[in-house]
C-alpha cells in the first residue's frame, strides 16, 4: 500500500512546515489528488489515521479534491477533461489523445494556528 | 481540556489558511533526477522493469545477462518485498546485484535506488536494470531516475491488463509480451494487448519474445542497443 509511505512524506513534509512557520496546530489540510494518479482516497484517508503524527496534527482534517486530467483528442482536436483512465472524446468519441497531468498529488492549502 | 471544569471541549481558537501548492511527491522527484544525473555522467543506462509477480523478469535478466557477458558490463538492484533469492539467481550469472527489500512498501523509490548504487561497482557505459516489485499499481507513481521503463506482460496473464492497470502504461517506453512460447496453450491475443496498451500510451513499441526457446531474443537485445545511441 503505497498510500501508507505517501502519508508518512505528508507528515513528514506538514511537521516541517509547522516548525518552518512557527505553528502549533494544523486542523486542516487540503489536498489534491489526480484523479490518473495510482492514489486511492479513502486508502490515504485510513493511512493518515494509522501513521504517527506529532501532537500538531493529532486533530488535523483531511479534504481531499480530484484534479482531472487534460486531454487532447487525436481524432477531431477537443480538448476535454478526464476523470477515468477509459473516457472517450465527449465530442467524437475518440480514444486516441495526448494525456497531461491528472497524476499529482498536491498538498493545496493547510489550515493552522 | 477547558479551563473552567476539565471537559473535552476545545477553547476556539483563530486559524489561518495558508496556500501550500507543494507536491507530495517534490522528494522522489528530487532523487530520481539526482540519481539521473550520476546514470548520465556515468554513461549508465538505467530500466525499470515492472510487471505483476510472475511475468518473468528474473527469467528475462538470467537470459540477457548472459547474452551480454563480455560484451557490456551490467548491473542489477532487485526488489522484492523480501528475500535474496533474485539477487542471488542473478549473481549466478557473474553479474553484481544488490537486493532491496521494501519491507512492507509495494514498490521502488527513487532513494532505494540510490542507497543500492552506492553498493555496486562503477560500470561506465554499462547497462542497469533495476527489477521492481512484482506490482502493476504502485511503482506507476515512482520515478527512479531510469532512463526507460519497461512494462512486461506474460501470455498467461489477460490481454485486458493494460485496460485494468492503465496508471503503469502511462510512461511506459515499452511493452514487452513475455512467455510467447505458451502462446499455442492460452487465449492471449498480443495485438489485443498492444492495442490496449495505446489507448493509454499512443504509439508504445512492442516486443515479444520467449525466455525458454529464445525467440525474440535478438530484437529485445537489438532494443537494448538503440537506447542508448536515443538517449545521447
Amino acid at each position: 500500500m503505497h498510500e501508507l509511505s505517501l502519508c508518512r512524506s505528508l507528515v513528514t513534509t506538514l511537521e516541517q512546515e509547522a516548525v518552518t512557520r512557527g505553528l502549533t496546530r494544523i486542523v486542516r489540510i487540503d489536498l489534491g489528488i489526480g484523479c490518473l494518479s495510482c492514489v486511492e482516497p479513502e486508502a490515504l484517508r485510513f493511512a493518515f489515521d494509522a501513521v504517527a503524527k506529532p501532537q500538531s496534527l493529532a486533530r488535523c482534517e483531511l479534504a481531499i479534491r480530484r484534479v482531472p486530467g487534460q486531454a487532447r483528442c487525436h481524432g477531431c482536436g477537443r480538448h476535454y477533461e478526464v476523470h477515468r483512465w477509459l473516457d472517450v472524446c465527449p465530442g467524437c468519441g475518440g480514444d486516441s489523445r495526448d494525456l497531461e497531468g491528472g497524476d499529482e498529488i498536491m498538498i493545496e492549502q493547510m489550515e493552522a494556528c | 481540556m477547558c479551563g473552567h471544569c476539565g471537559c473535552d471541549t476545545q477553547p476556539p481558537v483563530q486559524t489561518r489558511v495558508i496556500d501550500l501548492h507543494r507536491d507530495l511527491m517534490d522528494a522522489n522527484h528530487r532523487q530520481a533526477a539526482h540519481n539521473r544525473a550520476y546514470f548520465h555522467r556515468q554513461r549508465l543506462t538505467a530500466l525499470n522493469l515492472v510487471s505483476s509477480p510472475g511475468a518473468g523478469k528474473t527469467t528475462l535478466l538470467e537470459i540477457t545477462l548472459q547474452q551480454l557477458q563480455g560484451r557490456r558490463p551490467a548491473l542489477v538492484i532487485e526488489g522484492d518485498q523480501q528475500t535474496e533469492l533474485d539477487a542471488a539467481r542473478i549473481r549466478a550469472t557473474g553479474t553484481p546485484a544488490v537486493q532491496v527489500q521494501t519491507g512492507q512498501a509495494c514498490h521502488l523509490d527513487a532513494s532505494m535506488v540510490h542507497g543500492a548504487l552506492h553498493e555496486l561497482p562503477p560500470a561506465p557505459g554499462g547497462l542497469l536494470f533495476i527489477e521492481n516489485v512484482g506490482n502493476l499499481i504502485c511503482p506507476a507513481q515512482f520515478d527512479l531516475g531510469e532512463r526507460a521503463r519497461v512494462v512486461l506482460v506474460s501470455v498467461t496473464e489477460g490481454d485486458d491488463k493494460p485496460l485494468k492497470y492503465p496508471g503503469i502504461f502511462r510512461d511506459a517506453d515499452l511493452l514487452l509480451i513475455t512467455k510467447t512460447d505458451l502462446l499455442p496453450h492460452v487465449n492471449f491475443d498480443p495485438a489485443r494487448c498492444l492495442a490496449h496498451a495505446r489507448r493509454i500510451r499512443p504509439q508504445l513499441p512492442a516486443l515479444q519474445l520467449s525466455a525458454t526457446s529464445a525467440e525474440g531474443l535478438d530484437g529485445w537485445l537489438d532494443w537494448l542497443r538503440q537506447l542508448d545511441t536515443e538517449g545521447d
